[in-house]
C-alpha cells in the first residue's frame, strides 16, 4: 500500500488555527499527488485544451475584437454585471461554507469554533481569486486576435476586477441566505396531484428532469438571474419589450437547467432502478421524453425570436439545430452511460466541446458530430451491457 | 429449493479485493441472516446480488436464474431494498411505487403491499416528496419497493434501521408470513442479534470477504436455549478464531 506523504511542516504552521483548512489542504495535496495515476488528469487536460481551442478559434476569426470593443464601450455596465455575479457567488459560497462547517467531521472539536470565521473568509476569498485568475487568462487569450491590443485586454480585466471588488463588498454585506438543509430541494417544485390509485407506470419519470430544474430555480437562486435580466432591459424599451426580454432570460435559464438536470437525474434513476429488469429503452424514453419536447419547443421559439429580431433564417436554423443536437447528445450519453453504470460527465464535456469547435470551423459539422456520437451511444448492443 | 445460490464469488473495488470466494445458499421459506463487523463486505455482497456491482468471478443464481447470463429473468424474481438515501428525492412515495412496479413489469400493485403500506402508516405520506421523509419513512418505502411483485428472494440491508418498534414488528411479521407460505427466502444483512435469535433459520458470519462461520437451524436453536448471550459469545469466538 502506498503511504501518502507526511503533512508538510509549513502547512501545519500556517494553518494550525484552521484545522478544517489544514484538512482540506492536505486532501488537495494528496489529490494532486494521485492525479498523474488517474484518468481524471487526462480528461481534465483534454477539456481545458478544447476550451482553450474554442476561445482561440473565436479570437482567430476576428470575432473577439468586436466583443471586446462592445464590452469596453459599456464598461460600467460590464462591471456592474460582474459585480452582481460576484455578489451572488460570495453569498452562495458563504452559505456553502457555513453548511459544510456544520456538517464537518470536526464540528464537535473546539478547534472548529476557534477558527471558523477566518476559515470561511479564506475559502470565499479563494473562490474570488480563482474567478479573477480565470478572467485574466481569458483576457490574455483574446489577445490572439490581432485586432485586440494588450491594453484593451488589461482594461477589460480591470473592469472585471473593479466589478469583483464591488460584488465582494456587496456579497459580504448582504445577509446570508438560509442553510440549504432548511430549504428542501423540492420546496418550490409543483405540488403533486393527489391520485387515488397506484398503477405501474413510467410516467412519473418524465417529470423528473423538470422537477430537478425547478428545484434548482428556487427564488433564492433565481433572484440574481432576475436582477441581471432586469438590468439587461435597455432604457426606453416599452413594457412589451421589457417583458419579452425577461421572459427570454427565464425561458433560456429553464432550458439550460433542464439540460443540466438530465445527467444528474439519469444517474440517480439508474442507480435506483438497477436491481430491476427494466430494459434500456423502457428506462431512457420516459426519462428523456418530456425534456426533449420542451427543448424542441424552446429551440423553435428561440429561432422565431431571432428571425423577428433581424437575424437571418439560416443563422437561426443553424443555432436551433446545434442546440438540439447538443441536447440529444447530452441526453443519449447520460442515459446510456448511467444505465450501464458508468459516469457520463467527461464524455459529455469532451463531445460537446468538440462539437462546438467543429461547428466553429465548418457550419453543420458540429451538428453532424453530435449526432454521430449520439448514434454511437444508442447503437444496438451498446445499451445491453448493464453493470 | 434454493432461491439464492452463490458460488465462489469474488468482487473488488479498484485494486482492493472485497469478496474472496464467498459461497452460500438461501432456501425458500428460510430467513438467512448475514452477520459481520463493519467493512467486511456484507453490503458489497448484497450489491452483487442486486446487480449493482459486477463480480470479478463466481456465479449468482436467483431462483435458478443466473444473474450474469439472464439478468432480466433473475431480477424479476428479486426484491432488493435500496438504501434510503438512494430513493429519488424529487418523486413522491406513490410515484416511486408506480415507477418501481413498472420497472418490475407488473400489471398492478400487489394488494398485500398496499395493505402493508397502511399497516406501516405510510399512506398519509404517499403524496409527499421523498426528500421531506424521515429516515424511518424512507426505510419503509424501500422495503415496500422490495416486496413489489411477490419476489422469490428478498434482499434487505439493515432494513430495520430507523424503524420504530411497532413498524419493525409489523414488518418482521409480514416477512415471516411470506416465509411460512413458502413464497420467498429472505437474505438480511444485519448487526441486530435479536432478529437472528428470534427469526433466522440460518446465519453466516462474514469476515474479511469470506464466510468464516455458518449456523444452521439446529445450531441456532441450540444457541437460543444455551443462555441469553450464547449467540453473542459464539460470534465473538468465531471472530477471534478467524
Amino acid at each position: 500500500m502506498n503511504n501518502p506523504p507526511a503533512i508538510p511542516p509549513f502547512l501545519t504552521r500556517a494553518l494550525r488555527r484552521q484545522p478544517s483548512l489544514l484538512a482540506g489542504a492536505v486532501g488537495a495535496l494528496n489529490f494532486m499527488g494521485r492525479l498523474p495515476r488517474t484518468r481524471s488528469a487526462i480528461v481534465g487536460l483534454s477539456i481545458a485544451a478544447l476550451a482553450a481551442a474554442i476561445v482561440l478559434s473565436v479570437a482567430a476569426r476576428g470575432q473577439a475584437a468586436w466583443a471586446v470593443r462592445l464590452l469596453l464601450e459599456r464598461g460600467e455596465l460590464f462591471a456592474l454585471g460582474w459585480a452582481i455575479y460576484t455578489a451572488a457567488l460570495v453569498v452562495r459560497r458563504r452559505r456553502e461554507v457555513a453548511a459544510a462547517a456544520s456538517r464537518s467531521w470536526l464540528v464537535a472539536t473546539p478547534a472548529a469554533t476557534r477558527g471558523r470565521a477566518a476559515t470561511g473568509a479564506l475559502l470565499v476569498a479563494a473562490s474570488l481569486l480563482w474567478q479573477l485568475l480565470a478572467a485574466l487568462a481569458l483576457a490574455l487569450l483574446l489577445c490572439v486576435d490581432a485586432a485586440v491590443t494588450l491594453e484593451q485586454a488589461m482594461r477589460l480585466a480591470a473592469w472585471a476586477a473593479a466589478g469583483a471588488g464591488l460584488g465582494a463588498l456587496l456579497g459580504t454585506a448582504l445577509p446570508r441566505a438560509p442553510d440549504a438543509e432548511r430549504n428542501p430541494a423540492s420546496r418550490y417544485t409543483r405540488r403533486p396531484r393527489a391520485e387515488r390509485g397506484v398503477t405501474p407506470s413510467a410516467a412519473p419519470l418524465s417529470g423528473w428532469p423538470a422537477a430537478q430544474a425547478l428545484a434548482w430555480s428556487r427564488p433564492e437562486n433565481a433572484r440574481w438571474l432576475v436582477l441581471v435580466a432586469i438590468l439587461s432591459v435597455p432604457t426606453g424599451a416599452g413594457a412589451i419589450g421589457g417583458v419579452s426580454i425577461l421572459a427570454t432570460w427565464l425561458g433560456a435559464s429553464y432550458l439550460v437547467a433542464t439540460l443540466a438536470a438530465l445527467p444528474r437525474v439519469a444517474r440517480e434513476a439508474a442507480a435506483w432502478l438497477r436491481s430491476t429488469p427494466l430494459d434500456f429503452w423502457a428506462f431512457a424514453w420516459p426519462m428523456a421524453r418530456s425534456a426533449l419536447w420542451q427543448q424542441a419547443a424552446g429551440a423553435v421559439v428561440a429561432a422565431i425570436v431571432m428571425v423577428a429580431a433581424g437575424a437571418s433564417p439560416l443563422d437561426a436554423l443553424e443555432l436551433g439545430c446545434l442546440w438540439l443536437a447538443l441536447v440529444v447528445l447530452v441526453a443519449a450519453v447520460s442515459l446510456a452511460d448511467c444505465y450501464r453504470g458508468q459516469s457520463p460527465l467527461a464524455k459529455i464535456w469532451l463531445s460537446a466541446l468538440s462539437a462546438l469547435l467543429a461547428e466553429q470551423r465548418v457550419r453543420g459539422l458540429g451538428v453532424a458530430l453530435a449526432l454521430a456520437v449520439t448514434a454511437w451511444h444508442l447503437r444496438p448492443g451498446a445499451t445491453n451491457e448493464r453493470a | 429449493m434454493n432461491v439464492l445460490e452463490i458460488v465462489d464469488l469474488h468482487a473488488r473495488y479498484g485494486k482492493r479485493e472485497v469478496l474472496r470466494g464467498v459461497s452460500l445458499e438461501v432456501a425458500r421459506g428460510r430467513w438467512f441472516c448475514l452477520l459481520g463487523p463493519n467493512g467486511v463486505g456484507k453490503s458489497t455482497l448484497l450489491h452483487c446480488v442486486g446487480g449493482r456491482l459486477a463480480p470479478t468471478s463466481g456465479t449468482i443464481r436467483i431462483a435458478g436464474e443466473s444473474l450474469a447470463a439472464a439478468p432480466a429473468a433473475a431480477k424479476r424474481r428479486l426484491g432488493y431494498a435500496c438504501a434510503p438515501e438512494q430513493l429519488p428525492a424529487l418523486l413522491t412515495g406513490r410515484q416511486c411505487l408506480e415507477v418501481y412496479a413498472y420497472a418490475k413489469e407488473l400489471d398492478a400493485i400487489d394488494a398485500d403491499v398496499a395493505a402493508l403500506a397502511g399497516e406501516l402508516k405510510l399512506t398519509p405520506f404517499m403524496d409527499a416528496f421523498v426528500d421531506t421523509y424521515s429516515l424511518g419513512t424512507r426505510q419503509k418505502l424501500c422495503v415496500l419497493l422490495a416486496l413489489l411483485g411477490n419476489p422469490e428472494l428478498i434482499v434487505l440491508d439493515e432494513a430495520f434501521n430507523g424503524l420504530d418498534p411497532r413498524s419493525a414488528l409489523v414488518l418482521k411479521r409480514h416477512l415471516r408470513d411470506r416465509l411460512a407460505q413458502g413464497r420467498c427466502g429472505v437474505l438480511l444483512a444485519t448487526h441486530s442479534l435479536d432478529i437472528v435469535e428470534r427469526y433466522a433459520e440460518t446465519a453466516a458470519l462474514l469476515l474479511d470477504g469470506a464466510i468464516a462461520e455458518r449456523w444452521g437451524s439446529d445450531d441456532l436453536e441450540r444457541l437460543r436455549t444455551s443462555g441469553p448471550d450464547a449467540l453473542e459469545r459464539a460470534l465473538a469466538s468465531a471472530s477471534e478464531l478467524s
